[in-house]
């Protein structure tokens, strides 16, 4: 499969596929808009295809720009692709039908929030809060939008494929 | 897998590749940070908010010789639902303030300030100062946000202190507060008010 009008890849440039932009504005639009207007199942759903659909991307794109020192020679990696989409399937599977993990998913984002909390408060001179759990919904029907992962595996896929034609043999 | 199957194509089969422009690599990383941030700051779902009667207090008189006071109250939130879900609350409070010189002819006016505390806090963490009022009468509201680690799984009780003073080395006379607060409360992530969801203000 040759593919001579993609781009050439370089670290996180999966991230900058007009699906993956598109994934990150609904994910931000639906969290902090749509949910608030129209809190709603639809709502809900909508932050995971979104979410699911970027977040092996996002993994691989970390990953890309801390170990890729050097673009003349970087190459993305169907492992990391694989290995992302199936951590990102395994933590969302298990965050929708465990308690004690989604506890656990929502305190880490909850700290990783927390020095915001502490800076819009330091600016605001009101009271340092603590950190506090974000919401989270243990439900078993969000594992519905798991395919949304194909998504990001096939556009990475497709991505790492550029280098295909000028692989020996 | 790929990465470690793939032969170092790119460098064989273009030696000297077109420099990436900086822009796209600029590019890649602004969303990736903003793909981060989407990530981590999700939105927390926020119920209505639910707000008290209002609670008016015995009005506060203070001079020279008293110039600091304190009234508490205590703001309750409780609902017949039991949820493990966190209760936000606020507190408002309305003031008139009226200033009597000893002397009527008095001119300098006395700073006044009123600070709403919650629990043993100092007076440094919510304090609005206000400056000498151009008149003898002064209308203004002191607000604050209530620790928010208070589950559903019980009633949530916030005990509020008032705090008046004004400027005990400035000119003789009194400040007279009439006084009102009102407190609101929401739960974070629920979309709706939970059954049986109260939200009431008193004195202790």
């Amino acid at each position: 499969m040759t593919l001579p009008r993609d781009p050439k890849p370089f670290p996180g440039s999966g991230l900058l596929h007009p699906v993956m932009l598109g994934a990150v504005v609904l994910l931000i639009l639906n969290d902090h808009v749509f949910k608030e207007r129209w809190p709603s199942w639809w709502t809900g759903k909508l932050s995971d295809v979104a979410g699911l659909a970027m977040f092996p991307v996002l993994l691989q794109a970390l990953w890309e720009q801390a170990v890729s020192r050097r673009a003349r020679a970087f190459r993305p990696s169907r492992a990391v692709l694989v290995g992302a989409v199936l951590l990102t399937g395994l933590c969302f599977g298990a965050t929708k039908v465990s308690v004690e993990a989604g506890n656990m998913w929502s305190w880490a984002l909850g700290g990783l929030q927390w020095p915001f909390h502490v800076l819009r408060a330091w600016l605001g001179g009101t009271r340092i809060p603590g950190v506090l759990p974000t919401r989270h919904t243990v439900d078993v029907t969000d594992l519905f939008t798991l395919p949304a992962l194909l998504v990001a595996l096939g556009l990475g896929w497709r991505r790492s494929a550029h280098e295909t034609p000028a692989q020996p043999g | 897998m790929n990465g470690t199957t793939q032969s170092p194509s790119l460098e064989t089969s273009s030696p000297t590749p077109a420099p990436r422009p900086r822009l796209l690599h600029w590019a890649a990383r602004l969303v990736l940070i903003a793909a981060c941030a989407g990530t981590v700051a999700t939105s927390e779902l926020m119920s209505d908010s639910v707000f008290s009667p209002e609670f008016v207090g015995e009005p506060v008189t203070l001079t020279t010789e008293a110039p600091q006071t304190t009234r508490d109250i205590v703001v309750r939130v409780s609902s017949t639902e039991k949820h493990s879900d966190v209760v936000e609350a606020n507190v408002r409070a309305s003031l008139v303030a009226r200033w009597t010189p000893a002397d009527p002819n008095e001119k300098t006016r006395p700073w006044i300030r009123v600070s709403l505390l919650e629990g043993e806090e100092s007076s440094e963490s919510r304090t609005v100062q206000t400056f000498p009022p151009a008149s003898d009468t002064q209308e203004y509201e002191e607000f604050g946000s209530l620790d928010t680690n208070c589950e559903l799984t019980g009633p949530c009780e916030w005990l509020t202190h008032v705090r008046f003073e004004m400027q005990p080395d400035g000119p003789r006379g009194t400040v007279r507060f009439e006084w009102k607060t009102m407190a609101d409360a929401a739960v974070r992530g629920m979309d709706e008010v939970p059954a049986g969801f109260n939200v009431s203000i008193s004195a202790p």
